[in-house]
């Protein structure tokens, strides 16, 4: 009995010893894993932090660079990641800034005080252990009176401006600058010409841009010029409008066209109309205009949205002859599909440059023209100095951060 | 209730569309109702968007969004001014005061041009510019070095048809043409090769070079300063052979946004208004 109790005994006590070894060789190598998190990785060096220059900067952001850990990505290769504080002085504590992977040598801080004075620290850390903290300061970050970024394009627009200037001098003193004849305006003529032959109104409309947009002014003045040939003409011109300063401005200019020709008389300030600033009423409502009134010339120059193709196609609908010019790409197509002619772009400016030979608008214009000239000679030269050399400094000038 | 404004609403939108047959009293009902109502409508939300938060509230009240302001304090005077300012445009319809509304008008355009002009440089002039000085170099992909190639020397034959042998040259009769064509090639080929040879990857890729012709041949056309003839006259036709394509493109793009307003509106008329589809 005893010695079946010691042998059940033997038994049991073979068996745990057989399981507990299992259960040991089962388990992770806890023992090593200690023995590793006792080392920490080795620290970053060459901590930098400079103040940030973007675009867009306002003294905010802080750029802090490093290099990496010997342990990262050599040595020892544990570094999981960085960790990055930021202290107000040696006398305030240090608070968390952020995590960087690793592997990464920069950091953009985006919640610095203007003009404040701050210490960065940065350790690796190997998901146990910190590094030996690298400290770097102070350092504060400023809003940018000049962002060098921008250099290139100071120096076009000083170019483009002195370019402006110089051709506005020469014309203001009489000098003939040249202005090739756009074909559309040839067009403008024929129409209020057929129209006058059918007796029947001119419809002008200038867009429903506000006074400040500048195809509305070009609009205006091309305006001045039809309501010239029209009061020559004694056709009557219709001017519907969307805005109210618009429709004032229309007034005057209409007005003073009639009387510049000797026609005061023929002008009639009913015709110019206000009639509704919602883009899509002011659409029905011209359309309600071409088929009633039924005008043998449609003329829309100026700044147009989405309701150009329903303008043009009704007066095409109802047979008019129709000429459109607008600098809105978007809308360039519906345009150059529905109407007889089409100003594109700059010709509406050019339009109105060579019809009235205003210094100011010949000018910009020969300005905008050599200006071409310059930006094709700048692509042609960035074309061949990058098929040489793709990182070169003249690419490199043109790029903004 | 609901099905009354939604009746209200097919009605108007049939009356619209009845304008497709024929102007008759159905639109011109419709279209009245739509102006009218838009004036009073922008009338009304003119005055709260922007008069009352902007001007009426901060002067008058001393609130500026939702926050008090002092009497003559910082924010106080720039709200009286731009109102002053927009009083002004009214000076119009006072004929001898006219000229007033012009300080207005010089503000606010001078303003907009002098906060605008510096980032459209950099956005259409300056970016412009840098991406189009891009390397016509390609990828060293065979398959696409080839396709490249074959592409490159039937563009570049047929500018140096359109731009220098045609315009020089002439053609009077059919061998002439094929002559004509065959130095083209010929020429189109040794363009290709030249770009190839100093090319950092040893070709060059078609896509860049229709971008930098694109781009030289549309500042062409809007060279107003001479004539359009000789060199200048052919980049011009090539610029607006690519201008009437992206036109096309953007023809269709937009024609099929607005088959999807159409849709939306005959949704509203079978769906929310006659049930019949789900």
């Amino acid at each position: 009995m005893t010695m079946k109790l010691l042998r059940s005994l033997t038994f049991l006590a073979v068996v745990s010893l057989a399981v507990c070894a299992c259960a040991q060789d089962a388990r992770p190598d806890s023992s090593a894993a200690m023995s590793l998190d006792t080392v920490p990785p080795a620290p970053i060096t060459c901590l930098e932090a400079r103040d940030y220059v973007d675009n867009s900067d306002a003294g905010d952001k802080i750029h802090i660079t490093w290099s990496l850990s010997a342990d990262d990505g050599g040595g020892m290769s544990d570094v999981a990641s960085y960790q990055l504080w930021r202290s107000e002085g040696a006398e305030a504590g240090w608070d968390s800034l952020g995590v960087a992977a690793a592997g990464q040598t920069s950091y953009l801080d985006e919640t610095a005080e203007p003009g404040v004075d701050y210490y960065y620290g940065v350790a690796a850390f190997d998901g146990v252990n910190y590094s030996e903290q690298t400290s770097f300061g102070p350092v504060a970050g400023r809003t940018n009176f000049f962002q060098k970024t921008r250099v290139s394009v100071l120096v076009l627009m000083l170019v483009f401006f002195g370019m402006v200037l110089v051709f506005t001098k020469l014309a203001e003193r009489g000098a003939d600058l040249f202005v090739r004849r756009i074909p559309g305006l040839n067009a403008i003529e024929e129409a209020v010409g057929r129209a006058t032959e059918m007796g029947r109104p001119v419809l002008y409309v200038p867009g429903i841009g506000e006074i400040d947009n500048i195809m509305t002014i070009a609009s205006l003045t091309i305006l001045s010029h039809v309501a010239k040939i029209t009061a020559r003409y004694e056709t009557p011109l219709i001017v519907p409008t969307a805005r109210a300063v618009v429709m004032s401005a229309a007034e005057e200019v209409v007005k003073e066209a009639y009387a510049a020709v000797g026609k005061p008389d023929g002008y009639n300030p009913d015709n110019i109309r206000y009639l509704s600033d919602a883009q899509f009423a002011f659409a029905g409502a011209v359309n309600g205009i071409m088929l009633r009134e039924k005008p043998a010339a449609n003329l829309y120059m100026g700044a147009f949205w989405a309701e150009s193709l329903l303008l043009a196609e009704t007066g095409f609908e109802a047979g008019a002859i129709q000429v459109a010019g607008t600098a809105m790409v978007s809308q360039l197509p519906f345009f150059v599909t529905a109407c007889d002619f089409t100003l594109m772009g700059e010709e509406l400016y050019a339009a109105s440059a060579y019809l009235s030979r205003e210094p100011k608008l010949l000018g910009g214009l020969k300005g905008s023209d050599w200006m071409k000239v310059l930006s094709i000679t700048i692509m042609a030269t960035g074309v061949i100095i990058y098929l040489l050399n793709p990182d070169n400094a003249f690419v490199a000038w043109f790029s903004s951060q | 209730m609901t099905f009354i404004w939604t009746t209200i609403g097919a009605l108007l939108t049939l009356s619209i569309y009845s304008f497709l047959y024929k102007d008759n009293p159905f639109y011109k009902f419709a279209e009245h109702l739509v102006v009218g109502v838009s004036a009073g409508y922008y009338l009304v939300i003119y005055y709260f968007n922007f008069i009352h938060p902007n001007v009426f509230s901060p002067v008058f009240l001393l609130r500026m969004g939702g926050e008090p302001i002092g009497f003559g304090s910082f924010l106080w005077w720039m709200a009286l001014i731009p109102g002053l300012l927009g009083i002004l445009l009214y000076a119009r319809f006072f004929p001898k005061f006219a000229w007033v509304g012009r300080w207005a008008l010089g503000v606010y355009v001078g303003g907009y041009a002098g906060l605008g002009i510096s980032p459209v440089m950099q956005a259409r002039v300056i970016e412009q510019l840098r991406a189009n000085a891009v390397s016509v170099a390609g990828v060293e992909d065979p398959f696409a070095a080839m396709t490249n190639l074959a592409l490159g020397v039937v563009i570049f034959a047929a500018m140096t048809y359109l731009l220098i042998v045609k315009r020089n040259l002439g053609t009077k009769n059919l061998l002439a043409k094929i002559g004509v064509l065959l130095v083209s090639a010929v020429m189109g080929y040794a363009g290709w090769w030249v770009l190839s040879l100093i090319s950092s990857t040893g070709v060059v890729s078609l896509t860049n070079i229709l971008l930098v012709v694109g781009l030289l041949g549309t500042l062409s056309y809007f060279f107003f300063s001479m004539k359009h003839k000789g060199l200048l006259g052919g980049l011009a036709r090539v610029g607006i052979a690519f201008l009437m394509v992206g036109f096309g493109a953007s023809f269709g793009y937009t024609v099929m946004s607005r088959v999807s307003l159409l849709i939306g509106r005959v949704s509203f008329l079978l769906h929310d208004w006659l049930h019949l589809i789900d």
